[in-house]
């Protein structure tokens, strides 16, 4: 067996087997109940491992149409997990439930109609019409995960949220997983299944590294913010104080 | 290909600031104390100063009083102090809302919910004050534009209170000023 055959073959079950780890840690920390739709995107990712890796590669008939049933349902899991992610760190705070929807709500429309656009406009120019329908499709799911990541980073970032350590780690994964996606499809769409390798191994290796990433996250306990009795700078305390004058004085 | 090629230089640019953004983000693994944080003083905010640059009597005063090139020049200074007010009072929330958090799993029921009321009022400044910088940005380019984001000092205002009752139930013995 040579170097490429063994990376591959490890890359194809190495992260599945780390994900077997990640359902004993979400049951352990109880994180089954706030992240259920994680819990069933691991779980159904090493189910329909086990099914490519014992059934489906002795069928090479069905392969591609038990792809794209996996490709598609993965894609409505991920979809599931990035949506319970949103309303986990927006439910906390009850000033953003309502700006947070319209936010995500408002990014997916804008994303959905730009991949679309270039789903009809720049559809590639791949010669295997089968495989080519599953590269655009991929590549629209991509934009769509990759841009309502971008715009949760971005706002969460700027209020200055507070990330718990599951969550943070779940979709930074996610993140990870499609930018790189992204790319890759757009290369697929494009060239079709030319270098296929490298970008198999690309993606396994990336999806590997994001499997890591939830597993650190799901067995690390939940950190809280240590009560503190923070010092306000003396040239404040003048302000504070008129402040507080003009409070009673009301 | 331009296409494709396209595509990838933007996924990549995608990640790397996904990256650095959840670099930013990383919760922190060990217990911190805000006050050890050198980072986290909060900056002087004269509210009555503020509302004097962006109050439209002030404006329509000055608008009618002076020749319209000066008028521009001095709306144009003004909005830029208004900037620097608002950008002070949304880094105070930032700073605020983490004394919130520290206080919102407090088992006190009412200090938790005093530090969720901070935390909600020091967001909702947060996004008044992007609204408002937008606003103001505007009437830096368009000195004509007349732009009024109350929202930001009265918020203000509202947050100096929440911060005082917190303290004041989290230190009930000393006083407030002591507190402070």
């Amino acid at each position: 067996m040579n170097f490429t055959r063994a990376l591959w073959y490890y890359l194809w079950i190495a992260p599945h087997a780390f994900q077997a780890l990640i359902l004993p840690a979400m049951l352990y920390h109880r994180l089954h109940r706030r992240y259920p739709a994680f819990f069933t995107y691991t779980a159904f990712a090493i189910v329909e491992f086990l099914w490519f890796f014992l059934v489906a590669r002795f069928q090479p008939a069905g392969y591609l149409r038990g792809y794209s049933i996996d490709l598609l349902v993965s894609t409505i899991l991920r979809f599931a997990v990035l949506c319970e992610v949103i309303v986990n760190l927006f439910g906390d705070y009850k000033s953003l439930r309502r700006v947070g929807k319209r936010l995500m709500a408002g990014g997916l429309a804008v994303f959905f109609v730009a991949a679309t656009l270039l789903a009809v406009f720049v559809p590639g120019q791949n010669s295997d019409h089968s495989w080519w329908s599953v590269f655009v499709m991929d590549r629209t799911a991509s934009i769509l995960q990759c841009g309502l990541l971008l715009l949760l980073f971005l706002f969460s970032r700027y209020i200055g949220l507070s990330w718990r350590s599951p969550a943070f780690g779940i979709a930074l994964g996610l993140g990870v997983f499609a930018c790189v996606e992204f790319a890759i499809s757009a290369i697929r769409a494009q060239f079709g299944s030319a270098q296929r390798i490298p970008l198999d191994l690309t993606s396994m290796l990336t999806y590997h590294f994001c499997v890591l990433i939830w597993l650190f996250y799901t067995w690390m306990p939940e950190r809280k913010p240590a009560a503190s009795a923070m010092a306000i700078p003396e040239h404040d305390l003048e302000a504070w104080n008129t402040e507080l004058q003009r409070l009673v004085q009301r | 290909m331009t296409i494709a090629v396209l595509l990838v230089l933007m996924a990549c640019l995608t990640l790397a600031l996904v990256l650095w953004l959840a670099k930013g983000s990383v919760p922190k693994l060990l217990s911190t104390n805000i006050s050890e944080d050198s980072n986290n003083c909060l900056r002087s905010v004269d509210i009555q100063a503020f509302r004097n640059l962006i109050d439209p009597a002030e404006e329509a005063f000055l608008r009618s009083n002076l020749p319209s090139a000066e008028f521009r020049m001095v709306q144009r200074e003004r909005m830029w102090a208004a900037i620097a007010y608002v950008s002070c009072a949304a880094y105070n929330a930032s700073i605020l809302m983490k004394v919130g958090e520290s206080a919102r799993d407090n088992p006190n029921l009412e200090v938790a919910e005093a530090g969720r009321a901070l935390v909600d009022d020091a967001i909702r400044l947060r996004l008044y004050a992007l609204h408002a910088m937008a606003q103001l940005y505007l009437a830096v380019a368009l000195p004509g534009l007349v732009v009024c984001p109350l929202g930001v000092p009265d918020r203000y205002e509202k947050m100096t209170g929440l911060v005082i009752r917190l303290r004041s139930l989290q230190y009930p013995v000393r006083s407030v000023v002591a507190a402070l």
